[in-house]
């Protein structure tokens, strides 16, 4: 009955596998000195925090990363050696800028040697469960070397939890799979449209979808990608909340304020949310007022939230500007429906009535 | 066996379930805070811990567990919104300034803690005390990790083992 427990030696390996597991890769990996039995412990953790914040100084954080992620990963390449199973990787500003701000124009290749992908690539991530990637402060350059391309990851095949933020996703030739995917988060990022769709459909076992800011891009034509080299700031100022998706397997779902990247005019006659969501247990919805189209019946829906105040509420302040368009006034006071019935909130909700059918 | 009396037996909200220390003490606290806890949820749910019986902790003492407690009761409405993704900013900020406060505290009772969150399975307790420690981790060099983690001091032959391994490990010194 060890109740009172006075040293950190004294815990098990579960309780340290747990603790290393919030710590960086530096420091998970420098536990490893401190005796024989922390020698291994960090690499039975099986989790690797990867943020290029803690390596080097601004100037060499590109090459002391680069050398930093390549020893850490090294441990886990073997096939009879410990397995890594969770990986956050947290990309600062400062690695990057050397990297890519020369290569803005080819908009194809520019990320072939990027960290990410070449972290991903690597043979020790073949076998995660889990898998962040945040892309600091990125979103407004989508097209600058900051995507993450899904049909090329290792560990597409073992992958539960995938969560990205601020960076682009990249359609790429390559089919999808995700077998055991069960939850993906998508945060300030940005899709080509009909792309998520095609990643929930390669995910049978997806059950929770947590999607803020997400922005679904329509892939260019050839002139329109000339004319966004030169003004795609522009461009991106215009964005409408247009969104469809189906997966029938999806209990729970998490909208923020999700958008289509459009031109203004064809801003009023093209928004809108439609779901095809018949298992949905838990939605929740905070953004501007839309139409909802919902394909009913969802028999098992037991939780919706909606707060269609017409902010994201949380995420950056300076993000929020991109939701404002011209046809602002009739943006109502601020609503919080949370109604375990579905039927009676959906009613309280304004736009809803004129496409639900119940 | 804990058959539930009729009125506290099955009644939502304010229903409470007993608790006993290892050494004893018995706790009285509501079943929602309880239940945080994966290992004591099925047993309230089969509607133990109730009136006189009270579920029995052998690993858990009471300085512990009142802690844990603490912890529960003030978790306990943000877990029963299910996460709330909707929750404001104020409820966020004030269980995050709780949960600083709640892991400043002296180190044998932060691992008497995180020992108690991994038996009674609650694993936001569990993630808060461990962040704590690898907190206290960072930044530190190896002699220095070894004296706050409290080792004794190495031999000459560890040392040297020491020095060896950190040569291999270089980039995790830089």
């Amino acid at each position: 009955m060890a109740a009172f427990v006075d040293r950190l030696s004294s815990l098990p390996d579960e309780i340290l596998h747990h603790v290393l597991s919030h710590t960086q890769a530096k420091e998970a990996a420098a536990s490893s000195v401190l005796s024989r039995r922390w020698r291994t412990l960090w690499l039975q953790a099986g989790v690797l925090n990867l943020d290029t914040r803690r390596f080097g100084t601004a100037d060499d954080s590109y090459d002391a990363f680069v050398r930093g992620a390549n020893a850490a990963l090294a441990p886990f390449r073997g096939a009879g050696g410990p397995v890594l199973r969770r990986v956050t990787i947290f990309m600062g500003r400062s690695c990057r800028r050397n990297r890519y701000s020369y290569n803005n124009d080819s908009d194809d290749d520019d990320d072939r040697d990027d960290l990410v992908n070449a972290i991903l690539a690597d043979p020790a991530t073949a076998r995660l469960e889990e898998l962040h990637v945040d892309y600091e402060d990125n979103m407004m350059f989508s097209n600058a070397g900051s995507t993450v391309r899904l049909a090329f990851l290792r560990c597409a095949a073992t992958l539960r939890t995938l969560e990205l933020s601020n960076c682009g996703v990249k359609a790429c030739g390559g089919g999808l799979g995700f077998p055991r995917l069960s939850s993906l988060v998508l945060r300030n990022c940005v899709l080509p449209e009909g792309y998520l769709q095609d990643v929930v459909d390669a995910a049978p076992a997806l059950s929770s979808l947590r999607l803020q800011d997400v922005r679904h891009e329509p892939v260019p034509t050839e002139t329109e990608k000339e004319e966004r080299k030169k003004r795609y700031c522009w461009e991106r100022k215009c964005y409408l909340l247009r969104f469809g998706l189906r997966c029938p397997t999806l209990t729970e779902l998490v909208l923020v304020a999700c958008g289509t990247v459009r031109k203004k005019e064809a801003a009023l006659s093209y928004s809108g949310i439609e779901l095809d969501v018949p298992n949905l247990q838990s939605f929740s919805y905070r953004g501007r007022s839309v139409r909802l189209a919902l394909t009913l019946p969802m028999p098992n829906l037991a939780r919706v939230d909606i707060d269609d105040s017409g902010r994201s509420g949380y995420g950056r302040d300076r993000y929020r500007c991109s939701y404002s368009y011209g046809d602002d006034e009739d943006r109502g006071p601020k609503k919080l429906v949370p109604l375990s019935s579905m039927i009676e909130s959906f009613r309280c909700w304004r736009y809803a009535q004129e496409t639900i059918r119940i | 066996m804990a058959a539930p009396e009729s009125g506290d037996g099955n009644n939502g909200a304010a229903r409470m379930v007993t608790l006993i220390s290892s050494d004893n003490t018995r706790f009285e606290v509501e079943a929602a805070a309880a239940s945080l806890s994966q290992t004591l949820q099925l047993t309230i749910l089969d509607g133990g811990g109730g009136g006189g019986d009270g579920i029995p902790l052998p690993n858990v003492d009471s300085a512990t567990l009142s802690k844990v407690l603490e912890y529960c009761i003030k978790h306990a409405p943000a877990a029963a919104n299910g996460g709330a993704p909707n929750a404001t900013a104020v409820d966020r900020a004030e269980l995050e300034r709780f949960d600083n406060e709640f892991v400043n505290i002296d180190q044998s009772v932060l691992y008497s803690l995180i020992m108690a969150a991994h038996n009674l399975e609650i694993e936001g307790l569990q993630s808060l005390v461990a962040k704590k420690v690898a907190d206290m981790i960072k930044g530190k060099s190896p002699m220095e990790i070894r004296r706050t983690l409290g080792f004794p001091d190495p031999t000459p032959e560890e040392q040297a083992e020491m020095n060896a391994h950190m040569l291999e490990y270089g980039w995790a010194y830089e």
